[in-house]
């Protein structure tokens, strides 16, 4: 079976149809990702156009020594925490009231998760997403962001307790 | 070591505030939690799953955006396709415009109306050059047209001045089916139109071009001609020539190039 990797020495080499393969393997891969940072569709898939582009400048670059679906994820979410570095997300305060559980709807589907995230607060979004679905440490999230691991940490708890409340809602609709 | 006497305003905020509780922020615990190793749930798995598991479609368009981005050279070049093939437009319009002025201003201002008697039917050609006359050989009506339930557009049936590779010259079509010039006109107009006895309202006919407009006196002679042909025909009976009625006169508009031939098919019989 053709592995997606396969393309990359045709497509560092200019040809066209590889670097559509890759485009066609990885963006879906690339927007999932983005659409966890930025809930417009638009700014979404501005950031995954952006990803890509530095993808196809940077490909000659790849060692092939981890997929490249890694390689590209680590791409996205560094074109994603510059915009959000540059909009001073994190410094903004957060209050408890800020916190709305209003998205919550009746459904546990993809769409609806994907949702509840997207209606976090910008900081709790993006720590959770870093902490708990890319997998970074506290320390890292504190260093990408600018952040001290307190308030990464912090914001995490907080990220969760607002989702755990929203998922009990939701439970609670069903029934 | 000796205690010193506690100042007055000193010792009343100590009574005040040292025994003062305040209850931490509701998150402050979940922060602690969270400097533990604390557990994800059941629930909380399921959605972080989910949620590294999603992807999406991205936009047709997005493709082409990044396209334009890391091919740059493509880009220009289809921008200078893109160009030149709006620059060439432009200059074939522009060209086409000043041809057919030209060929206007070559063509008579105006026509000239040249009429004759049938059955020895006139049909008389000027062109910006020099009047052609020819002389039809005879004008008849077939029969089969209106069998097969032509048109009168259609009628084919007058046949002037012989044939031409075999196919009638004029069958009220534009002598550019016959392959002369694209734009050469053919336009009949009676003289002198008498009217049926029972006149006859028109058929409607489709427009074809700019020639043989149903709307010219011509045109519906030929109409209410061919109705009452028709319905004789139904009947049984004989066809009856139109030629002993009218009086025709034939314009032709003819460019100068076709002239030449004109003059060379277009024969005396």
């Amino acid at each position: 079976m053709e592995r997606i990797e396969d393309h990359i020495p045709s497509a560092i080499q200019g040809d066209l149809k590889a670097q559509k393969a890759l485009y066609e393997g990885l963006s879906p891969f690339v927007l999932g990702l983005c659409q966890r940072y930025f809930p417009q569709e638009d700014e979404a898939e501005d950031h995954m156009i952006q990803t890509m582009i530095a993808f196809f400048q940077k490909l000659h670059t790849y060692r092939g020594d981890s997929p490249v679906k890694f390689w590209v994820r680590r791409m996205a979410i560094n074109q994603c925490l510059m915009t959000l570095r540059k909009q001073s997300a994190f410094q903004q305060p957060i209050k408890d009231s800020y916190i709305s559980t209003d998205a919550v709807n009746s459904s546990h589907d993809e769409a609806y998760l994907l949702h509840l995230v997207q209606a976090l607060p910008v900081g709790f979004r993006t720590v959770f997403n870093l902490y708990a679905i890319e997998g970074f440490s506290h320390a890292e999230i504190a260093e990408s962001l600018g952040i001290s691991e307190g308030t990464s940490k912090s914001q995490l708890s907080r990220a969760r307790q607002w989702l755990q409340k929203a998922l009990q809602k939701s439970e609670h609709s069903l029934r | 070591m000796r205690k010193e006497p506690k100042h007055p305003v000193d010792a009343v905020f100590e009574r005040a505030l040292s025994h003062r509780t305040s209850p931490p922020h509701t998150a402050t615990w979940e922060a602690v939690r969270a400097g533990q190793d604390n557990p994800w749930s059941s629930t909380e798995e399921a959605l972080i799953k989910n949620l590294k598991a999603r992807q999406a479609s991205p936009k047709p368009s997005s493709w082409r955006q990044i396209e334009a981005q890391i091919h740059p050279a493509k880009r220009r070049v289809l921008l200078w396709y893109r160009w030149t093939a709006a620059a060439s437009v432009l200059l074939v319009a522009t060209l086409a415009w000043w041809d057919g002025h030209e060929r206007l201003d070559r063509l008579p201002q105006e026509l000239s109306t040249i009429t004759g008697e049938t059955p020895s039917m006139d049909l008389s050609i000027r062109t910006a050059e020099a009047p052609l006359t020819v002389e039809p050989s005879s004008a008849v009506i077939r029969q089969d047209n209106f069998e097969k339930g032509l048109a009168p557009h259609a009628i084919g049936s007058i046949l002037l001045a012989g044939q031409v590779r075999g196919k009638p010259l004029v069958q009220w079509m534009p002598i550019a089916l016959q392959e002369i010039e694209e734009d050469l006109q053919f336009v009949a107009i009676p003289e002198v139109v008498k009217e049926p006895r029972q006149p006859l309202e028109p058929r409607s006919l489709k427009r074809r071009g700019n020639w043989l407009r149903p709307t010219s006196p011509w045109s519906k002679a030929i109409t209410a001609y061919v109705a009452t042909q028709s319905a004789r025909a139904k009947e049984g009976q004989s066809l009856q020539a139109p030629w002993s009625n009218y009086t025709i006169a034939v314009e032709v508009k003819v460019p100068p190039k076709a002239h030449s031939f004109i003059q060379n098919t277009l024969t005396h019989p």
